[in-house]
C-alpha cells in the first residue's frame, strides 16, 4: 500500500499549483525511494509506464479521464498521509475512491493548462493593464432601473441604464432617462457618471455648491446612513464599500444624449447632482436630487428590471 | 568612400609601430560617423567595424584604444547598424576587459585615458544591449561587477555612463536585474540606494540616467522595497525634468511614461504634480515652432515621448483623462496622428486609444475633435506599431455608446478587421477579433447577422481554437455577445457554428484552467438558457457540460461561482407556457445533485453568489411545491397517469395539461393527489422559500403548454 509523505493539497481541484507526490510503500509494489512527480494535471511525469498498482483494485489510485491518468488521491484530503497496510484501511480507502468517483462525476478532475502566450513577446504596456467589466449586485454595463422622480406634486417617469461600472476607479456611468419634463424634450436623456463613497470618494461632497451640512441632511434621509452621521466628516473617517450590502454614490449629470452640445433647455436643468443609495438585497436605488436654486429633496426611486431571465453580453475597453 | 578604403588599410596594418598615424586614422573616421545616419551606413556598409574592434587590443596603446572606442560609440548611435560583429569573436571579453579601469596592469599617468575609455566602452555597451541574448551575453562576459565599480568610482562621467549600461541590462529582464539589485558596491552596499542618491545630483544628465535605471529595475520588480522611494524621488525628479530646457527633457517623459505604465496609484501621482499641462504646452510649443519655422522634425523625439506620456498618465484614470480634456491639447494629437514620424504617429494613437477607455469622451471630446477620421486613415499605415494601437483605439470607437459607431461602420469597418484577422499580425488580430466583439456587443440582430455574413461563422470556428489564447478569448466573448438577448440571435449563432460544433467547443472551453475562457463559455451557456425550449434542451443533452458546470460550482472564484448560478438559475427559469420543460429540467439537474451544490453554496463567503443562490434555489423550492420530491420518479414510472401534471409526454409531441399552482394551500393541496413521495411537499411548506413563492407567483389557472416549442 503506498504510503503518501506529501500529499498535495486539502483541495487540489481548487489549488492547482499541487506538484509533488512520494509514495512509499510496505506491500513491495514499490520502492522506497520512488518519487512520483507529478503536473498539476496529475500526470506522471518521473514515469510513462504504468505503475505496478495501477489497475490493481486495492491500489487503484488512479484515474484516467479522456486518456489523462489522473492522480486520484489529490482530490482526497490529507488524512491519508499515513494510510497503512490492514483491513480496516481498506474500508477507507474504498470510501475515499467513492468520494472521488462522485466528485469527478460532479466535474471536479483537474482543469487542464492552456498552452502559454507568445503575445507579451511584443510589449504592449496596455495588455496587462486592462479594464475588465466588473459588477457588484444589479451593478453592470446594461442593466436597468425604471422608477420615479418626485417633484412637489408632479412625478415623472425615470429609466436608468448603466452603461460602464469601474469599481476599481470607484466609478459608474450611464444615461438617465425622464419622460415628460419639458415640452420641448417630452423624453430627455441625460449621461451621468457616479462617485462611488469609499476609499476613493468621501461623504463629504466639497463641491457643485454642497457644503458638510447640505451632505449631511441628504445623507441622513438614508437610514443606513445613521450610524455614521455624526462622524462621516470627520478627517479620520472611512468608509469601504466592498461587502455591504448599500451602495452610497453621487450622480452628476453633465450633458445630453444624443446630442453633448445642448447645454440649456428651458424648463429643465440637470446642473445640480443626485445623494444616491443603492441597495443590494432589494436592487432598490434611492436618491435625492440637490441644486442651491431647486426645490430640495426630490426623490428619485427606482428598481432594477429583472427581464424573465437574463443574458449576459461583455464589453471591455482596449 | 575610397579615402575611408585607405583609412581602413591604415587601422588594419599588422604592425604596431605606428599607432600614432593608425590613431589619427581612427579619429578621422569618428569624425565621419558624428555626421549624420547616413555616413554612418557608409561607413560600416565598407566594413569598418571589423578593424575598429581590432583595435581594441588591451595590449596596445591606450591613446589608440580610446580612439577605436569613440568612433565605435559613434557609430553605435544608429540604431540601424548591425550588432552581431561586436558578438562574435573575442571582441566582446576584450571590449568587457577594458571597462576596468583600474586593473594594475596599467601604467602609471594614464589613469584619465583609461577612465575615458572605461565609460565610452560602457557607453557602447549600452547601445548594443536591445535584446535579451545582448543582455545576457554582455553579464556573461563579466560585466557587471566591473560596472558596479564604475558606478561607485565617484567619477561624474563615469557614473553617468555605468548607470546607462547598467539600466540597458535590467531593462525588460527581470531576471539580470534581480541579479544586480542583489549584488554589493564595494562598501557592501546594495546598488538601489547608492544610485537613489544620484537621483538627487546636482547633474541634470546624471539625474537623468540614476531615474532611469531605477526605473527599469522597478519595472522588472526587483526593488519593491524602494517603491515609497519611486514615489517620493525617482517620480518628482522626472517631472521636474519635463521643464528643464536642456537635453534630459527630450528623454525624460519617455522614461516617465515607461516607470507609470500599469500603475493607477504612479499615474494619479504624476497627474497630481501637474504633468499633465506641463506636457500639453510641450507639445503645443513643439507644433507652434514647427510652425514658424517651417521645418517638420526639429524636435520630433521630445513631442513623441511627450505624448507617450500623456497616453501613460491617462490609461486609467478617469480624472487623469479629464484633465488631458481640460489642458486643451486633443487638437494637437489628432493633428499628430498624421505626422509624417512613425514615432508621433504610433504615440499619438496611444494617447486616443487612453482616452477613448471613457464612455465620457467617447460621446464628447473625441467627437468634438474629430479623431474618426484620421484613425480610420491609419488603418492603411504600414508601421505595426501605429496599426496596432490605430486597431485598439477602434475598439473602444465601435462600442455602442460611441456616436461614432454607425458612421465608422458605414466605412466598411468591418471588412477591415475581417481582412487584419486574416493577415495581420497577432496583435493586429487580436485587436481585430476585439473589436468586433464589442461593436456587436448590445447589438440589434440586423448589425449582428451583417457582421457574420462578412466575418464569417467558419472564421469564427477557427478563432475559437486559434494559437493564441488571447484570441480565443476575444472569440468567445463574441459568441457569447452573439448569442445575447433574443432567440433569433441564438438561431444565428446555431445555425451559424452548428449546433454539435457550438456546444463541442464550450465543452473543450470548460475543461480549461483559465478564468476568462471558463467564465465566458459559461456565459454563452446563460446566454442561450434564455432562449427557447428547443436552446434550453440543448443544453441539457450535454450531460459532459452539465457535469462541468457542476463542477465549476465549487470554483475558487467567485465569478466563476456566480456564472455557474446563472446557467442554473436560467435552466430552471419558472415558465407557466412551459412547464413540462421546466420541471424536467429541474428533475434532471436534481438527479444530478446541483441543489445539494446550491444549498452548500447558501453560506458562501460572497454575497454575490448568495444572492444568485436564492434565487435558483427558490426555482427547485417552486418545483418542488408543484410535483413533490418523489413524485416525479413516481409519475414517469406509471408513464401515462393523467392525473399527475408530472406525466412525461412532452417528447412525444402531445400536449400535457398542467396544473400550475400559485399559493402554498394550493401546493399543499397537490401533495394530495395520490402520488406516492408527495407528503414531500408538505415539507417544503415549513421552509422560507414556501412564503416567497406565495409573493412572487403570477397567479394563473389552468394552462395547456405545447411540448415542443420550435423544431
Amino acid at each position: 500500500m503506498p504510503v503518501f509523505t506529501q500529499t498535495c493539497s486539502a483541495d487540489p481541484v481548487a489549488d492547482s499549483t499541487v506538484v509533488l507526490v512520494a509514495p512509499t510503500c510496505t506491500c513491495g509494489c514499490l520502492s522506497d525511494t520512488d518519487m512520483i512527480l507529478l503536473d498539476s494535471d496529475g500526470v506522471d511525469l518521473a514515469s510513462s509506464s504504468p505503475a505496478p498498482w495501477d489497475n490493481d483494485p486495492a491500489h487503484g489510485l488512479f484515474i484516467h479521464i479522456n486518456g489523462v491518468r489522473h492522480w486520484a488521491i489529490c482530490a482526497l484530503n490529507t488524512s491519508l498521509t499515513s494510510v497503512h497496510h490492514g483491513h480496516a484501511d481498506k474500508n477507507k480507502l474504498a470510501l475515499l475512491k467513492q468520494q472521488q468517483q462522485q466528485k469527478l462525476i460532479g466535474g471536479l478532475a483537474l482543469l487542464r493548462k492552456p498552452p502559454v502566450s507568445t503575445l507579451t513577446v511584443r510589449t504592449d504596456p496596455f495588455a496587462p493593464a486592462r479594464i475588465q467589466p466588473t459588477r457588484t449586485g444589479h451593478l453592470y454595463a446594461g442593466s436597468r432601473f425604471r422608477g420615479k422622480q418626485r417633484s412637489g406634486t408632479s412625478s415623472y417617469e425615470v429609466m436608468v441604464d448603466i452603461k460602464d461600472v469601474n469599481l476599481k476607479d470607484s466609478s459608474i456611468c450611464g444615461y438617465l432617462h425622464i419622460n415628460g419634463l419639458t415640452v420641448d424634450y417630452p423624453e430627455l436623456t441625460t449621461f451621468f457618471d457616479a462617485e462611488i463613497i469609499g476609499n476613493a470618494h468621501s461623504f463629504v461632497t466639497k463641491k457643485w455648491d454642497a457644503d458638510v451640512k447640505t451632505d449631511k441632511e441628504h445623507w441622513t434621509m438614508f437610514k443606513q446612513f445613521e450610524s455614521m452621521s455624526e462622524t462621516f466628516s470627520e478627517e479620520k473617517f472611512k468608509y469601504d464599500f466592498k461587502g455591504q450590502d448599500v451602495i452610497f454614490m453621487r450622480w452628476k449629470e453633465h450633458f445630453l444624449v444624443p446630442d453633448h452640445r445642448v447645454d440649456a433647455i428651458v424648463g429643465a436643468s440637470f446642473a445640480g447632482f443626485y445623494y444616491i443609495c443603492y441597495n443590494k438585497l432589494t436592487g432598490e436605488i434611492d436618491g435625492f436630487y440637490f441644486h442651491r436654486s431647486s426645490e430640495k429633496f426630490q426623490k428619485l426611486t427606482l428598481t432594477h428590471i429583472a427581464d424573465r431571465s437574463v443574458s449576459f453580453g461583455s464589453y471591455e475597453f482596449r | 568612400m575610397l579615402y575611408c578604403r585607405r583609412l581602413q588599410d591604415i587601422i588594419s596594418a599588422r604592425d604596431d609601430k605606428d599607432s600614432q598615424l593608425k590613431t589619427q586614422a581612427v579619429i578621422v573616421l569618428g569624425s565621419f560617423a558624428f555626421g549624420n545616419e547616413s555616413n554612418i551606413l557608409a561607413l560600416t556598409n565598407s566594413g569598418v567595424l571589423e578593424p575598429l574592434l581590432n583595435c581594441l587590443n588591451p595590449t596596445g596603446d591606450p591613446k589608440l584604444i580610446e580612439a577605436a572606442a569613440r568612433t565605435l560609440n559613434a557609430i553605435y548611435a544608429s540604431p540601424r547598424v548591425s550588432r552581431l560583429e561586436l558578438f562574435m569573436g573575442n571582441h566582446l571579453n576584450v571590449l568587457v576587459q577594458l571597462l576596468d579601469a583600474y586593473s594594475s596592469s596599467y601604467r602609471m599617468g594614464q589613469e584619465a585615458v583609461l577612465l575615458h575609455t572605461a565609460e565610452l566602452v560602457a557607453s557602447i555597451l549600452a547601445r548594443c544591449c536591445e535584446t535579451i541574448d545582448q543582455q545576457m551575453q554582455i553579464a556573461g562576459s563579466g560585466a557587471v561587477p566591473l560596472l558596479m565599480r564604475l558606478l561607485a568610482s565617484g567619477a561624474c562621467k563615469s557614473q553617468e555612463a555605468a548607470l546607462g549600461a547598467l539600466a540597458a541590462l535590467v531593462k525588460d529582464n527581470p531576471d539580470l536585474a534581480q541579479h544586480i539589485a542583489q549584488m554589493r558596491l564595494e562598501r557592501g552596499e546594495r546598488p538601489a540606494p547608492y544610485i537613489l542618491r544620484l537621483v538627487r545630483d546636482k547633474s541634470p544628465n546624471m539625474r537623468l540616467a540614476a531615474a532611469t535605471c531605477l526605473t527599469y529595475m522597478n519595472r522588472a520588480g526587483v526593488i519593491p522595497e524602494h517603491n515609497s522611494d519611486i514615489m517620493l524621488t525617482v517620480l518628482p525628479t522626472l517631472v521636474k525634468m519635463l521643464q528643464l530646457n536642456c537635453s534630459v527633457q527630450e528623454a525624460a517623459p519617455k522614461v516617465l511614461a515607461y516607470l507609470i505604465w500599469e500603475s493607477e496609484s504612479m499615474q494619479k501621482a504624476v497627474c497630481d504634480m501637474d504633468a499633465i499641462p506641463k506636457l500639453a504646452s510641450i507639445i503645443s510649443q513643439v507644433d507652434e515652432e514647427d510652425n514658424v519655422y517651417g521645418i517638420v522634425g526639429q524636435k520630433d523625439k521630445l513631442k513623441e515621448n511627450s505624448l507617450l506620456a500623456l497616453a501613460a498618465i491617462s490609461q486609467m484614470k478617469e480624472d487623469c483623462r479629464r484633465q488631458v480634456i481640460e489642458a486643451k491639447v486633443l487638437p494637437h494629437i489628432v493633428m499628430a496622428m498624421s505626422h509624417p514620424s512613425v514615432g508621433i504617429r504610433a504615440a499619438a494613437c496611444q494617447c486616443t486609444r487612453s482616452l477613448s477607455r471613457s464612455v465620457k469622451n467617447l460621446r464628447t471630446s473625441l467627437v468634438d475633435a474629430g479623431i474618426e477620421a484620421p484613425l480610420f486613415q491609419l488603418l492603411s499605415d504600414s508601421d505595426p506599431g501605429v496599426l496596432s494601437s490605430a486597431t485598439a483605439t477602434l475598439c473602444n470607437i465601435v462600442l455602442d455608446v460611441s456616436p461614432m459607431k454607425k458612421s465608422i461602420m458605414d466605412r466598411g469597418i468591418v471588412l477591415k478587421f475581417v481582412q487584419m484577422i486574416g493577415f495581420g499580425d497577432n496583435v493586429v488580430r487580436l485587436n481585430a477579433v476585439w473589436a468586433i466583439k464589442n461593436l456587436v456587443f448590445e447589438a440589434d440582430s440586423d448589425v449582428k447577422e451583417a457582421v457574420m455574413r462578412q466575418f464569417g461563422y467558419h472564421n469564427l470556428a477557427q478563432l475559437l481554437n486559434d494559437g493564441e489564447l488571447a484570441i480565443q478569448e476575444q472569440a468567445l466573448n463574441l459568441v457569447r455577445n452573439l448569442a445575447c438577448k433574443r432567440e433569433q440571435d441564438i438561431d444565428q449563432v446555431f445555425s451559424g457554428l452548428g449546433n454539435g460544433q457550438l456546444f463541442s467547443i464550450i465543452e473543450d472551453k470548460l475543461t480549461w484552467d483559465d478564468l476568462r475562457l471558463l467564465e465566458h463559455a459559461l456565459y454563452v451557456l446563460v446566454n442561450i438558457a434564455t432562449g427557447s425550449e428547443y436552446h434550453k434542451q440543448s443544453i441539457m443533452k450535454r450531460p459532459g457540460i452539465l457535469r462541468s458546470v457542476l463542477g465549476l460550482m465549487s470554483h475558487e472564484s467567485a465569478a466563476i461561482r456566480v456564472a455557474t448560478i446563472w446557467v442554473i438559475i436560467n435552466l430552471t427559469w419558472p415558465d407557466d407556457r412551459l412547464a413540462q420543460g421546466v420541471h424536467d429540467r429541474v428533475v434532471v439537474l436534481r438527479s444530478l445533485g446541483v441543489e445539494d451544490r446550491l444549498q452548500a453554496l447558501n453560506s458562501d463567503h460572497d454575497l454575490d453568489v448568495r444572492d444568485r443562490v436564492k434565487t435558483a434555489l427558490h426555482h427547485f423550492h417552486l418545483d418542488q411545491q408543484q410535483y413533490g420530491h418523489a413524485a416525479m420518479t413516481a409519475a414517469e414510472q406509471a408513464g401515462s397517469a393523467g392525473t399527475t401534471g408530472g406525466a412525461s409526454r412532452y417528447s412525444q409531441g402531445t400536449t400535457t395539461t398542467t396544473t400550475i399552482t400559485t399559493n402554498r394551500s394550493a401546493a399543499m393541496g397537490l401533495g394530495q393527489v395520490p402520488v406516492s413521495g408527495a407528503t414531500a411537499v408538505v415539507g417544503a411548506g415549513g421552509d422560507a422559500f414556501g412564503t416567497t413563492a406565495v409573493t412572487d407567483a403570477t397567479p394563473s389557472g389552468v394552462v395547456g403548454t405545447p411540448s415542443h416549442e420550435r423544431r
